[in-house]
């Protein structure tokens, strides 16, 4: 098993390795995060002149804060994959012995991983230099804090999946701008990154919650900010779950189609 | 007259080589625009009130600031890629060519489907004016045009400031996003509702909120705070005032690199 | 001005640059030195119009810079020059009209739609008129055998293909000068006589001005009479190109086939001898012994099956001169 895995962990360990390169460019997206968090919260602020009864000012600014630093875990640079199958160098890595897919999930993953990591710690500490009432909150509990990240883990799997199937949508059409670029679009409005999920109106919630790219980051958000009774995490991770193995079949399968296109086109 | 033509005709065809992605492309700019109505719907529908602003005086501005802001991308998308085009050394091509370099910069990546985001803007403009029972006068009308084309002028010189920038430092370039795409998100919602130093900065230093605000909200009949008539008429010139200072940047660059290349 | 006849002219021509090395640090922006690199220095010459020049030198040498100086890409740091009165990056529009360019890495043409449609745009950018580019069109189409490929996007072209694409979009405006960097490389043999071809006929009714950078020496002989060799930065020799043959190129080499084991005997002075893939290679200098002497010693070791004359070699060429003058 350890053997078998062994080609996918490296591919890992490399892609993570080559993300702490970007530093500069961490820097600027982390700017860009930080002042669009901060007009974000200038609105709600405006906005929220009276209670309103199921959100908070102070809930939105965390949740508006959670988004933009876990922004980079949304999306995927397949910038490299693109250049690969236009330029037909794609073919050397189809003779590599390992599964496409699995390679460039690991890929993905490490680069959200650490592309997250570098640009959330360095925001955290921005935090105390903004006006209190602007600031993210620390999670409701200890608790909430466990299920926020349980939750994070398993959204940083399902949109990986949701990654690698715009990825197989961009090789099959050979377009890396149009489609990943609508994808990437619907993707960040329904993951709730242009608008928090939790003000839509009420009788929408349940619709928004259990579309698919609301496991990205909505789910765990929510759980940051309150702890969930044991029954309502199990099924909000089940959900996840769920949404996780239907699109990693779907863009498996995806993937497995296309790579025999490409090598019976074999340019 | 007939280079401009054609050359925008060229992109067309070239775009429409890859037939889905043409589609797509069309797509995802409207989605874009819809994505930022469909919040401010969501929004509206909550709150009802931005700050004074009563939600439908909101989508007028909204709707004013996507029009200037997809007019812009629409001739300007060439000064936002242009880090590419300096790496790729495709600047020396321009440079060789008998023809302005910013027309050439602007007509390379002219892109006309943009333009079709323009009427996710206008139908909210007209939506908004017709709910908040405007009269139209020529004067009135003259005056929302030209504080639109200020706009699209202010927006056009913060790209072309960030063009000027690749031929110093690529990686600086962010910094002058926060400008330009941070403008756009800023001033779609009436500028008083921010903060003063967010407010100064896209009033004073990216003249945004100058061009744009200042009169819509006259138009709307709820004028800023710090209104006076005189300002006015003066608006609509502060874009083009603007923009002729930013082609100074823009022409420090291009001496510099042809100053400092190999 | 004395110099209003159409020519192009260089007076002490000198282009520094300063390049910041990589610093440390996260943003490598500490730490940085900046070295000044002299590009380009002192560099003066004149060339009439009508003449073919060839542009030669090692890479780094200077070569680019001098023809981004004189296409006014760039701006001196020094000296200056002109091309037919006007100074190029302060002209920059009417001094490009006149200039066709062939810059062999790098297209000027648009990827993804027909070159027919590049064609047209070119026509537009360069405010050509209908009829006058529909003939020239006609006439670079039947030069350069384009004709079937004008409704090709670029992209699905050859390389050769691609070249000849690329010279007929530098030809359509009639360009007075004409700046070629390595328009060969990469061709096959006939790509290149056809390239060659159109390159003189183009010099010979137009009296086109053609600057050549190359490192083809075939491209050389066959098109430049004149050649001028720049090593770091310096012009180090503007004159004839069969003159600087005979200074430099002067060692032979004689690459011989036998059927058979040849018998050399005792090498006379000057004669060097080595094996490769089957062949014998022999070296000398013409000026140390007589070519007829080589000869008789080669029949006479054995029965010849071929024998070929190496082609002369720039880099061999310019070692030579850098070994001369000691850079």
């Amino acid at each position: 098993m350890r053997k078998r895995l062994k080609p996918y962990l490296s591919a890992f360990r490399l892609r993570a390795l080559l993300e702490t390169q970007y530093r500069a460019a961490a820097l600027g997206g982390m700017a860009t995060q930080l002042f669009f968090g901060i007009v974000l919260c200038c609105v709600y602020s405006a906005l929220f002149t009276q209670g309103q009864a199921d959100v908070t000012l102070a809930e939105t600014v965390s949740y508006v804060w959670l988004q933009q630093m876990l922004f980079r875990a949304l999306m995927a640079s397949e910038g490299e994959l693109m250049e690969q199958i236009l330029d037909g160098s794609i073919a050397y890595t189809l003779l590599r012995p390992v599964h496409q897919h699995t390679w460039w999930m690991f890929r993905t993953l490490a680069q959200k991983l650490v592309g997250v990591a570098m640009r959330l710690l360095p925001m955290l500490l921005c935090m105390p230099l903004l006006p209190p009432e602007m600031r993210l909150s620390l999670p409701e509990s200890p608790l909430a804090a466990a299920q926020f990240l349980l939750s994070l883990g398993c959204g940083f799997l399902c949109v990986t999946q949701i990654n690698l199937i715009t990825m197989a949508v961009s090789m099959r059409t050979l377009d890396n701008r149009g489609i990943s670029g609508l994808i990437n679009l619907v993707m960040m409005f329904l993951c709730g990154n242009i608008i928090p999920l939790t003000l839509f109106p009420p009788r929408l919630q349940l619709l928004m919650r259990f579309q698919p790219f609301a496991q990205a980051l909505d789910a765990p958000i929510r759980m940051y900010l309150h702890a969930q009774p044991p029954a309502a995490f199990a099924l909000s991770l089940a959900v996840q779950l769920g949404w996780t193995a239907a699109l990693w079949a779907l863009s498996r399968q995806m993937w497995n189609t296309n790579l025999r296109r490409i090598v019976i086109q074999g340019g | 007259m007939r280079y401009i033509f054609h050359a925008v005709r060229m992109n067309l065809r070239a775009a429409a080589q890859y037939r889905a992605s043409f589609l797509m492309q069309s797509v995802a700019q409207l989605v874009m625009t819809g994505c930022d109505l469909i919040a401010l719907l969501v929004l509206i529908d909550r709150f009802r009130h931005m700050g004074r602003w009563e939600g439908t005086e909101v989508m007028f501005f909204f709707g004013a600031m996507q029009i200037a802001f997809a007019l812009t991308e629409c001739f300007g998308r060439g000064l936002t890629t242009f880090s590419s085009v300096i790496r790729k050394g495709n600047f020396d091509t321009l440079l060789l060519r008998p023809r302005p370099l910013l027309l050439q910069l602007s007509l390379n990546a002219c892109d006309p489907r943009r333009v079709g985001t323009v009427a996710v803007g206008a139908a909210a403009l007209i939506v908004s004016s017709l709910r908040l029972g405007l009269v139209w006068t020529p004067g009135r009308l003259l005056l929302l045009a030209l504080s639109i084309a200020g706009t699209v002028c202010t927006m056009a010189a913060l790209f072309l400031l960030e063009a000027a920038f690749c031929f110093f430092s690529v990686q600086s370039v962010e910094l002058i996003n926060m400008l330009t795409y941070g403008g756009r998100q800023v001033c779609q919602y009436p500028a008083d509702i921010y903060p003063a130093p967010l407010q100064l900065l896209f009033t004073w230093v990216a003249p945004i909120v100058l061009c744009l605000h200042y009169p819509v909200s006259w138009l709307v009949g709820k004028p800023m705070a710090d209104f006076s008539p005189f300002l006015l008429w003066l608006c609509p010139v502060a874009g083009p005032a603007f923009f002729a200072l930013m082609t100074l940047a823009w022409r420090a660059g291009v001496r510099r690199y042809r100053g400092t290349g190999s | 001005m004395t110099q209003t006849a159409a020519a192009m002219t260089a007076e002490h021509l000198s282009k520094t640059y300063i390049r910041r090395t990589r610093g440390r640090g996260i943003l490598g922006l500490t730490g940085r030195e900046a070295v000044q690199v002299k590009a380009l220095q002192d560099v003066s010459f004149r060339m009439e119009a009508g003449e073919i020049v060839g542009l030669i030198g090692p890479n780094g040498a200077g070569k680019s810079t001098m023809v981004k100086l004189l296409t006014g890409i760039l701006t001196p740091t020094g000296g200056s020059c002109t091309v037919d009165g006007l100074i190029p990056w302060k002209d920059r529009r009417a001094h490009v009209r006149r200039l066709g360019t062939v810059f062999g890495q790098r297209t000027q043409l648009w990827w993804d739609v027909p070159i027919r449609d590049s064609y047209a745009l070119l026509r537009d950018i360069y405010a050509l008129r209908e009829d006058r580019w529909r003939r020239r069109l006609g006439e670079l189409t039947d030069a350069l055998d384009l004709g079937e490929l004008l409704d090709a996007p670029l992209r699905q072209l050859s390389l050769g293909q691609r070249m000849r694409a690329e010279l007929c979009g530098s030809l359509l405006h009639e360009p007075a000068w004409l700046f070629l960097d390595e328009p060969t490389i990469g061709l096959d043999a006939v790509s290149k006589l056809k390239l060659r071809d159109v390159l003189r006929e183009e010099n010979r009714t137009r009296g086109t001005g053609i600057l050549l950078t190359t490192h083809d020496m075939d491209d050389m002989l066959a098109l430049c009479r004149r050649v001028m060799v720049l090593g770091h930065g310096r012009l180090l020799y503007d004159g004839g190109l069969q003159e600087l043959l005979q200074r430099y190129d002067r060692e032979h080499t004689l690459r011989c086939v036998f059927s058979g084991t040849p018998r050399f005997g005792s090498l006379p002075q000057g004669v060097a001898l080595r094996q490769e893939e089957g062949a014998w290679l022999l070296t000398f200098l013409p000026g140390q012994i007589p070519v007829r002497e080589v000869l008789q010693l080669v029949l006479a070791a054995g029965e010849l099956r071929e024998m070929t004359l190496r082609e002369m070699n720039v880099d061999r060429m310019i070692a030579g001169m850098y070994a001369e003058m000691s850079l």
